[in-house]
């Protein structure tokens, strides 16, 4: 040992009295306090150890009548959503869907220049993602707020359209403002009937994620929606690959100038 | 409640265990803090704002722990470790896990 080493005794397991406790514990001492007031049953059942795969009930025993389990959770809140919350729900969501996707469909499309990729990979991904991310939600947390699987139907359905007339809108009025009336009629029928196709085929998945959790009381398994949110995504990408090749190649004629 | 990291507790037996329990987070600050953290940087020094959001972290994570500990009626906690992982960026992410048992005194 030199003369330049530092002595042990300072060393901060000695616990000499200059050391100080750490001032951040109080300070989140506090702030987890305030959010644990804030937080709700909705936040505890999602923290719940009932619904852990790993719990085993030959050692843990089952619930007693008063623990929070997500199968009486759900059951409750059943009970007390009133039908005209569902609908209120469906309509905002319904109303949300379009507007959301379109946010996600320009956030994901900023992301970079990737030609074809983007066309018919990342484009359909995001956008059909974005249109039922609403309606996932709900479906996710908080399934009771839908009452039939009607609902998420046309949330599914209303989103794709009012996502269609958003983007017809953005096309007809300021990427391609002096467009021709083919062009025109083309956005408002088939472009409309693909983003509703596809909004409507990924929100029979998530019907499927929704009847499973009301049927079993259970947690939403998203697996259960992915082949269905796959094909609309699928259907999508090919629609557009298509499109972009037919008027490449001059097989979709709108009478638009050649970009 | 007694937590501890060890597989036992001296002067205690263990009487019932209830199984595995845990608790987990991931916890960001907000953007001033993230940019003004940015700037400490540049000069170095404890990036209070960070120490802050990981002892948050690490006391919610075993917060949650606990309270399912409580939840299968044990009185203890054995065997407890602590992770991170990586999930996004600028955020901690704390997980927490251990073994609830229902401890006696005695050995």
């Amino acid at each position: 040992m030199s003369d330049s080493d530092p002595p042990a005794d300072t060393d901060p397991k000695h616990g000499l009295p200059q050391f100080h406790g750490d001032p951040s514990e109080k300070k989140a001492a506090e702030l987890l306090a305030r959010e644990r007031e804030q937080a709700t049953r909705n936040d505890a059942v999602e923290h719940t150890v009932w619904s852990e795969p790993a719990l085993s009930s030959d050692l843990a025993g089952e619930p007693g009548e008063g623990q929070l389990t997500y199968p009486r959770w759900l059951a409750e809140n059943i009970r007390q959503t009133t039908l005209s919350r569902s609908w209120w729900t469906t309509l905002i969501v319904a109303l949300a869907a379009g507007p959301w996707g379109v946010l996600g469909a320009v956030a994901g499309s900023g992301s970079g220049d990737f030609g074809l990729l983007m066309i018919a990979v990342f484009g359909p991904v995001a956008e059909e993602t974005t249109k039922i991310a609403a309606a996932l939600w709900v479906v996710e947390k908080r399934p009771f707020l839908f009452r039939s699987f009607g609902q998420i139907l046309i949330c599914g359905a209303c989103g794709g359209l009012a996502f269609a007339a958003i983007e017809n809108v953005l096309y007809t009025q300021v990427y391609f403002p002096h467009h021709t009336p083919e062009f025109f009629r083309f956005r408002w029928t088939v472009c409309v009937a693909l983003h509703m196709g596809c909004s409507s085929i990924a929100a029979i998945g998530l019907v499927r994620i929704w009847m499973a959790s009301m049927r079993d009381l259970s947690p939403p398994r998203l697996a259960l929606g992915v082949p269905w949110f796959v094909t609309a995504m699928v259907i999508h990408g090919i629609y557009n690959f298509t499109a972009m090749l037919a008027s490449t190649a001059g097989w979709l004629d709108l009478g638009m100038p050649k970009s | 409640m007694i937590v501890t990291n060890t597989e036992t507790i001296a002067g205690y037996r263990i009487a019932e265990i209830k199984g595995l329990v845990q608790g987990n987070t991931v916890r960001a600050k907000h953007a001033g803090r993230d940019i003004a953290a940015s700037f400490k940087n540049l000069v170095g020094g404890e990036l209070k704002g960070y120490t802050e959001l990981l002892t948050e972290s690490r006391r919610q994570a075993l917060e949650r722990m606990l309270s399912q500990a409580e939840q299968l009626g044990a009185n203890a906690i054995v065997n407890v470790r602590f992770t991170t992982s990586a999930v996004t960026a600028g955020a901690a992410e704390l997980y927490a896990y251990g073994t609830a048992v229902v401890a006696e005194p005695g050995s």
